[in-house]
């Protein structure tokens, strides 16, 4: 009996992961904190993986392809600012020479995230294949608003090169 | 040495070899293809080597790919080839990088020209891809 009492509880539920009707701010701002997610939404599924590529092996010939420290951080820094949470998974692919790239379809249109090996993150956004251009001030979420249709705005169609 | 575009050494006959992760692979309309993701370079320096230099596909698998391969520590899913005419065409440059690649003057990068963004080297490197032939790992 006493053995018995030493073992950890099976299932350990905590007050912050409760689904009550009060808990959707909770909720909300845990999302929003960029933790890694036991419920399993498109932002836990990101993280999960940026961890798997921050251990991916350097191969002379093709390139090294372990995520940066400095472009996973910028990465969860972006993704952890966005509190949309119905998205669609995105494809995470590691990109030689310690980069990443990311990118959202929803029909025709798409948003991608390439990160550098420095840090430096490049978002672009295209419709049926066609450049869209935002102020170079707009952060990801303006993108991804744009990507499901929540944000009301005129787009603007860039040019080709 | 600063990179430049080697025009003398590497002439736009040439033909680069770079070996593709399964990553870089995606299935659209049942058939298989490179992902814009192949010739970028979270460094702007993607790796390749020049398919003369090489002894060609038969070269490249018998005596380059074990050694990626074994490194990658998964098989290889793939070859893509391209014309240096093509990377050049797109507004890149290729340059050899031989200390990069066991000293192996083979080894060439893909690199952008000084003076251009990030964001501008992503748009012509993510163009190679569909203008790349993929080719089986595999001889068949």
């Amino acid at each position: 009996m006493g053995y018995y009492m030493t073992l950890p509880p099976v299932v350990e539920i905590r007050e912050s992961f409760r689904r009550t009707p009060n808990s959707g701010s909770n909720l909300a701002a845990w999302y929003q904190s960029g933790s890694p997610d036991p419920i399993g939404s498109w932002k836990g599924e990101v993280f999960r993986k940026l961890e798997r590529l921050e251990r991916g092996p350097d191969v002379p010939g093709l390139g090294n392809l372990r995520l940066s420290e400095a472009a996973a951080a910028q990465l969860r820094l972006q993704l952890a600012g966005v509190s949309l949470q119905s998205l669609p998974f995105p494809s995470v692919v590691g990109i030689s020479g310690q980069g990443a790239q990311l990118d959202w379809r929803t029909g025709e249109r798409m948003v991608e995230v390439i990160a550098f090996a420095d840090g430096e993150l490049v978002i672009e956004a295209t419709d049926r294949g066609t450049p869209v251009e935002f102020e170079e001030t707009e952060g990801l979420e303006t993108y991804l608003e744009w990507l499901v249709g929540a944000a009301d705005r005129p787009l603007v169609y860039a040019t080709a090169r | 040495m600063p990179r430049h575009d080697d025009v003398v050494g590497i002439p736009n006959h040439s033909v680069l070899i770079r070996a593709v992760q399964p990553d870089w692979l995606e299935v659209e309309n049942g058939s298989e293809r490179l992902r814009s993701s192949t010739y970028l370079d979270g460094q702007q320096e993607a790796s390749c080597f020049i398919s003369a230099e090489v002894g060609d596909l038969e070269g490249f698998r018998a005596n380059i790919l074990p050694m990626l391969a074994r490194e990658l520590g998964m098989q290889i899913a793939a070859i893509a080839t391209i014309p240096v005419a093509e990377v050049r065409a797109e507004g890149l440059w290729v340059y050899r990088k031989p200390e990069e690649f066991h000293n192996n003057p083979a080894h060439v990068v893909v690199c952008p020209p000084d003076g251009i963004t990030k964001s501008q080297y992503a748009k012509r490197a993510k163009r190679l891809a569909p203008l790349a032939a993929k080719h089986p790992v595999l001889e068949t």
